[in-house]
């Protein structure tokens, strides 16, 4: 049962010292930087990738909500860390000016290097996606490090984990543009190559791959179809009625406080989703005389967040759960005509509490 | 030149030696500010004070007396860690009876001056500011200092440890690890010491109380018993450091 109709020469296979290969021709050949998920003293963490031996080749995730396990494996899909880690660090210094303020200097984040994303995946493409829509070219740091990636290479999940529900979020788990190159481990040994733009292509040409046989194309469609369903299976009604129903209950405060009932206030959904974006700014003197402004992360869930000169716009927890809830799935899409979540499924895995947004959103449109 | 004093009470002392190893690397604030009264370095001036700092709890009717004669000689009163903030670890014994204790140590007990539970100090008098922690973070006396030098307080933006362990990188220790750890509901400052070196958070700064009730807490040492934490580890969070607030948890 071969489909005819699929185009065999779109895609190429090789094996995974072929991705050795790829590092070494983006570093050397076209002098890029590279990016990405980096494995590191037992962990994934993000950093610059400069061989194989820094790619997560071997390690797989086990998840379930609120519990996250390496062992080994070849399919890695998520850590705590996101490309947000790179393009909108945790700490961000603004200006460093004198006391009398006389003096003040402006950080430069304008950086000639070009960079490559490699291997993010396709939920971490959307999320980029999302924060471009939304910070854009208003956040200076932000901005330059975006215009210094040049091409991003992703890699397919062809099984995603148990959190994940990119498949229902349109975000995942393949890609179909805004990508250079994209590849995905058909088994331990064996990936297969696609190729989105013409920068991608030339590269694709250098690695001197083969062509992807009928079999092989078949194979990587069917894993990709069956992978789509696995993560699309999750909520009980459409966006479009979920959208509806969250805005309808939205006052309800005894369903919100049911559904927030777990939830101890304590932000780490905002700090390990990759489309939170909120910052905090904050003052301090160092030992020179000099005032540094200081841009942190911060999140909605955590109390300081709301509070204000004056007092506070979201005392309650319930309230600001509420929000994270309806800013991604209702607010985001009034702001940036999107979904600000991607399903990536990092906020179920790292809640201490093992809070399951998926749960939460059902009960939400259900209760 | 700006006074300051510190007042040990019931403590170890490990706040004050924090305090002096940040205000020696920090030398141009030696210039500026008059350290009076520092009896680690036998400074012994009372007259008055533009900055108290206050470390330890109230632990007999003598330090009460001490305490309120400092207060007024000073402007500003700061109380320096989790013991002059919450009670401290000596809060552990807070609801036993400590006669009995002394009965069976001492050979005459009425002399020994000693109240069966630790008073933190804004029990007694009136607390300007407060820097968590066991022990505090030198750099906060540093920043508090050096704010004040220029006309102004710190701002406290109360947070989790886990937004400090999320910012500088670090793989949470609960989640990947299974070790328990307090940070969920423990108060931010110390740069996620612990959870740096893949230990849990054994909550010294004290609870997050103005957003948790009593509920939601339960719940969580509920996650803390099931990854198996010992119940002593609730105990020390729920009476030792966060004795105080604990009992001031809003109910669910």
């Amino acid at each position: 049962m071969i489909n005819v109709s699929i185009r065999t020469d779109l895609y190429y296979v090789g094996n995974i010292y072929d991705l050795d290969k790829l590092i070494r021709i983006l570093r050397e050949t076209y002098g890029r930087r590279l990016q990405g998920y980096k494995y590191y003293g037992g962990k994934v963490t993000w950093g610059e990738i400069n061989g194989i031996s820094d790619l997560p080749l071997s390690v797989e995730d086990y998840v379930e909500p609120g519990l996250y396990r390496l062992r080994e494996g070849y399919r890695f899909r998520h850590s705590s860390v996101s490309p947000k880690l790179f393009l909108l660090p945790s700490k961000q210094i603004y200006i460093v000016e004198s006391n009398d303020f006389s003096q003040a200097k402006v950080l430069d984040y304008n950086v000639s290097i070009q960079y490559v994303l490699f291997g993010i995946k396709p939920c971490d493409l959307n999320a980029i996606n999302v924060l471009d829509r939304m910070i854009g070219e208003k956040n200076p740091v932000y901005a330059h490090r975006r215009r210094s990636i040049s091409a991003i290479i992703v890699e397919e999940c062809l099984e995603p984990n148990n959190n994940c529900f990119c498949g229902v979020m349109n975000s995942g788990p393949f890609v179909e543009k805004d990508f250079d190159i994209a590849y995905a481990r058909l088994d331990d040994k064996r990936v297969i190559f696609k190729y989105g733009s013409s920068f991608g292509r030339d590269v694709l040409s250098k690695l001197e791959l083969r062509i992807a046989g009928e079999k092989e194309v078949y194979e990587y469609l069917e894993k990709t179809k069956l992978a789509r369903e696995r993560t699309s299976a999750v909520f009980k009604k459409s966006m479009k009625e979920i959208q509806e129903s969250l805005m309808n209950k939205a006052r309800d405060k005894e369903l919100w406080l049911k559904i927030s009932e777990n939830c101890v206030g304590c932000g780490n959904c905002n700090f390990v989703c990759p489309t939170c974006f909120c910052l905090e700014f904050d003052y301090s003197i160092n030992g020179e005389d000099q005032g540094v402004k200081i841009a942190n992360w911060t999140g909605c869930l955590l109390y300081s967040y709301g509070q204000v000169a004056g007092g506070h716009f979201r005392p309650e927890l319930y309230t600001r759960y509420r929000h994270f809830i309806l800013h991604k799935f209702v607010f985001y899409p009034r702001q940036i005509e999107r979904l600000g979540c991607v399903g990536c499924g990092r906020c179920i895995t790292w809640c201490p509490m093992s809070i399951d947004l998926r749960e939460c959103v059902n009960n939400a449109i259900s209760g | 030149m700006i006074r300051v004093a510190f007042l040990k009470l019931t403590s170890c002392s490990g706040c004050l030696n924090q305090s002096l190893v940040a205000l020696l690397s920090n030398e141009e604030l030696l210039g500026k500010f008059e350290f009076a009264y520092f009896t680690e370095l036998g400074l012994l001036t009372e007259d008055y004070f533009d900055i108290l700092f206050v470390e330890g709890s109230v632990s007999n009717s003598k330090q009460e007396k001490e305490l309120r004669e400092f207060r007024k000689k000073s402007k500003t009163l700061v109380a320096l860690g989790t013991c002059a903030v919450q009670g401290g670890i000596q809060s552990l014994r807070s609801g036993e009876d400590v006669e009995e204790v002394k009965k069976t140590v001492y050979p005459f007990p009425d002399k020994i001056d000693i109240y069966s539970d630790p008073k933190p100090i804004s029990d007694v008098v009136k607390v300007d500011f407060a820097i968590t922690g066991c022990p505090i973070n030198g750099d906060a006396v540093v920043n508090f200092l050096r704010k004040y030098d220029v006309g102004g307080l710190p701002l406290i933006l109360p947070e989790s440890v886990c937004c400090e362990c999320k910012r500088n990188g670090l793989t949470c220790v609960m989640v990947a690890q299974g070790t328990p750890c307090l940070g969920p509901v423990t108060v931010s400052g110390c740069g996620a010491l612990c959870p740096s070196f893949q230990r849990g958070c054994y909550g010294c700064y004290g609870l997050r109380t103005w957003d948790l009730d009593k509920t939601r807490l339960e719940k969580f040492f509920d996650k803390l018993l099931k990854l198996g934490a010992p119940e002593s580890m609730i105990q020390v969070i729920a009476r030792g450091y966060g004795y105080r607030s604990y009992k001031y948890v809003r109910r669910g």
